[in-house]
């Protein structure tokens, strides 16, 4: 926990984009962004409609995707740049990420799911006994560690997802679209859990989302127009 | 990790997975005891004779003459003059002779003139003697020996006695019915045609084809073997056992050119590879067949794999998303494709050692084939080696297609 905090309080600038355009494949529209960067420990509130972008920025982040051109560093590291082996490697150990839904392996138990991540971030620290406290802090019964994740209620679901995002203590933390399918009251208990739990590992948070109504939770805000533009190729 | 993942994602589409498992079991099963009967067959078959040096016959082919005096098959062509089997006794390389005289039956069983010899020299297996399970080598004109099969399926015991048919087919229109046999000795099983003959004496072969008349005073007494009505003049073949095996090949070119009666000296062995050479096509069939519904089974596992793939794309994202590399999801359809293989294989080998080891005995009273319930062997391990390989260049397909699937996934 310590070097974790040493570290990113020694790079200060978690995310650098520079530059990057991304052709979407079959058809003549690229997203570019001149200049983006986010401090370390920042809860970053990242709005737009649906179409503009959000979900390949993500992906983007996530390394999932590659920039045509340009540059995306992470933690002062070069990343859109590293082979995909690496990429692949450097995501399991500094990055997070919580989908709308389906993150969970539903065959696998809940705890078996918390290990996989463990095991992609060869994160050979004591996850079993981190995996019941951080179930504990997100309100969820000791119980669910052994019920197979596809048995859980969509918001038990969201909550674990979280846990097991943030079991590597990574760096980042992308959440997209997480709550859109809680109610309101799930969505409060979620939101207050998530940025709880990003706060005491120092997570720097990019949150996606369209409802303006979660901006309250973060600390910051950036709309997606602001900072992308789509554009037809002539 | 992979494999406790493989194993929880099979169990999740339990369904399909079964169904390719049942299907690789039954062709794995199939491949796996058409290749153990062969190799069952093959020795067994060897196993027949031993320790016979040459056997001598009218010249006909090697194969024909092996067959009737070896596997009591067909019928000899010709017959050769007993100056000929007094003269190879007299041989300075023979140290033993047993003529053979074929063409009678009993019950459908086929019915052999020999001498004592026979029951001290002939050997099967590896060397073995002939043992009596109860009883003695017959002595005088009347005596028969029967082998295990005869005396299970005609329920005989040694004293009783039997009426020797002329011909060797099931019905015979005429019956030696003037000169009974009596057996004085049951042969120990051996699996191979011994079990399944009668045997006589030399004279009693020509005794039974005496007029009535001529008969009487033989039956009278039958201990005496010395009447000149009942002497051999002909033998259908004779096995010979030589003192050096080095002389095999100056015997039977001196045998093959000798002047006085037209012979033909063969060597077992020798026969018995050109037989099977010829079985080798009707096995080499079985393998065919056996190998193509091995291939449509892999075939199904690898549909299978494929058409799961469309319900796995989220748990795919999932993993790529928590860092799983392409190769990894490549390494993982693999390993249940092995998974599921290495099972059947498993499975297959236990239930055709279990199945081969029940009906053991039945295949032996039954049918006289001699099966080792033994399925852990070198040779199966080579197969189910060849089927898991098999298994892999199949799953290559839908583990490529995951793999370029995995590298493309979107969030």
């Amino acid at each position: 926990m310590n070097s974790q905090q040493n570290r990113n309080s020694s790079v200060p600038v978690a995310i650098r984009l520079k530059d990057v355009q991304h052709r979407y494949p079959k058809s003549q529209v690229t997203l570019s962004i001149p200049n983006w960067e986010v401090q370390t420990g920042d809860k970053v509130f990242l709005h737009g409609p649906s179409g503009t972008g959000k979900t390949t920025l993500l992906n983007l982040l996530a390394g999932v995707l590659q920039p045509e051109s340009g540059e995306i560093a992470l933690l002062d590291q070069p990343f859109s740049s590293l082979p995909t082996r690496k990429r692949d490697k450097f995501r399991a150990k500094h990055i997070g990420v919580v989908f709308q839904q389906f993150n969970l392996v539903p065959h696998l138990s809940v705890l078996k799911n918390i290990r996989l991540a463990a095991y992609f971030a060869d994160n050979k620290a004591s996850v079993d006994s981190k995996a019941a406290a951080m179930i504990d802090a997100l309100r969820l019964p000791s119980e669910v560690l052994h019920q197979s994740a596809g048995s859980l209620s969509v918001g038990q679901q969201q909550r674990v997802a979280i846990a097991r995002a943030l079991i590597n203590e990574p760096e980042i933390l992308l959440v997209d679209e997480p709550t859109s399918a809680l109610d309101t009251d799930a969505r409060d208990a979620f939101m207050n859990m998530l940025t709880a739990l990003c706060e005491t590992q120092n997570t720097t948070l990019i949150f996606v989302s369209h409802d303006k109504s979660l901006e309250k939770y973060l600390s910051s805000s950036v709309s997606l127009s602001a900072l992308c533009t789509l554009k037809e190729a002539e | 990790m992979l494999l406790s993942f493989a194993v929880s994602s099979l169990k999740s589409r339990a369904k399909s997975v079964v169904l390719t498992f049942l299907s690789l079991l039954i062709s794995i099963s199939v491949l796996l005891s058409v290749e153990h009967v062969r190799m069952q067959a093959e020795s067994s078959f060897s196993r027949t004779v031993s320790d016979v040096d040459l056997i001598v016959g009218a010249p006909s082919g090697q194969l024909n003459l092996m067959l009737y005096s070896i596997f009591r098959m067909g019928s000899p062509t010709n017959n050769i003059s007993y100056e000929s089997v007094e003269m190879l006794k007299g041989h300075s390389q023979v140290e033993w002779v047993i003529p053979i005289s074929l063409g009678d039956s009993h019950h459908g069983f086929r019915v052999l003139g020999t001498s004592q010899d026979y029951f001290e020299h002939y050997k099967y297996g590896d060397k073995q003697r002939l043992t009596f399970a109860s009883g003695q080598p017959f002595a005088g004109v009347f005596g028969a020996v029967i082998g295990a099969d005869v005396a299970k399926k005609l329920g005989y015991h040694v004293g009783d006695k039997i009426v020797i048919a002329h011909g060797t087919g099931m019905v015979s229109f005429t019956n030696h019915d003037q000169s009974p046999f009596t057996i004085t000795g049951i042969l120990a099983a051996t699996g191979t045609p011994v079990d399944k003959t009668v045997h006589v004496s030399l004279e009693g072969i020509e005794a039974m084809h005496l007029s009535p008349s001529k008969l009487k005073p033989i039956v009278a007494n039958p201990d005496d073997t010395s009447n000149p009505l009942i002497q051999p003049d002909d033998v259908t073949a004779v096995m010979l056992g030589l003192k050096s095996k080095f002389a095999t090949f100056t015997l039977q070119r001196e045998l093959n050119n000798y002047q006085d009666d037209r012979l033909m000296a063969i060597l077992p062995g020798v026969a018995m590879a050109e037989l099977w050479k010829m079985m080798g096509t009707v096995e080499n069939l079985l393998r065919i067949i056996s190998v193509l519904v091995l291939v449509s089974s892999l075939f199904g596992l690898s549909t299978m794999l494929l058409a799961s793939m469309q319900q796995r794309e989220k748990e795919i994202a999932v993993l790529r998303i928590l860092g799983a590399g392409g190769g990894t999801i490549f390494m993982l359809l693999l390993t249940e494709a092995l998974l599921i293989a290495i099972a059947a294989s498993v499975v297959s080998t236990s239930l055709l050692t279990v199945l081969f080891s029940v009906s053991k005995g039945w295949l032996a009273s039954e049918y006289g084939l001699f099966m080792s319930a033994n399925f852990f062997s070198v040779h199966n391990a080579i197969v189910i080696g060849a089927v898991l390989a098999a298994t892999i260049v199949t799953t290559l397909l839908p583990a490529i297609d995951a793999y370029r699937k995995a590298i493309h996934s979107r969030l």
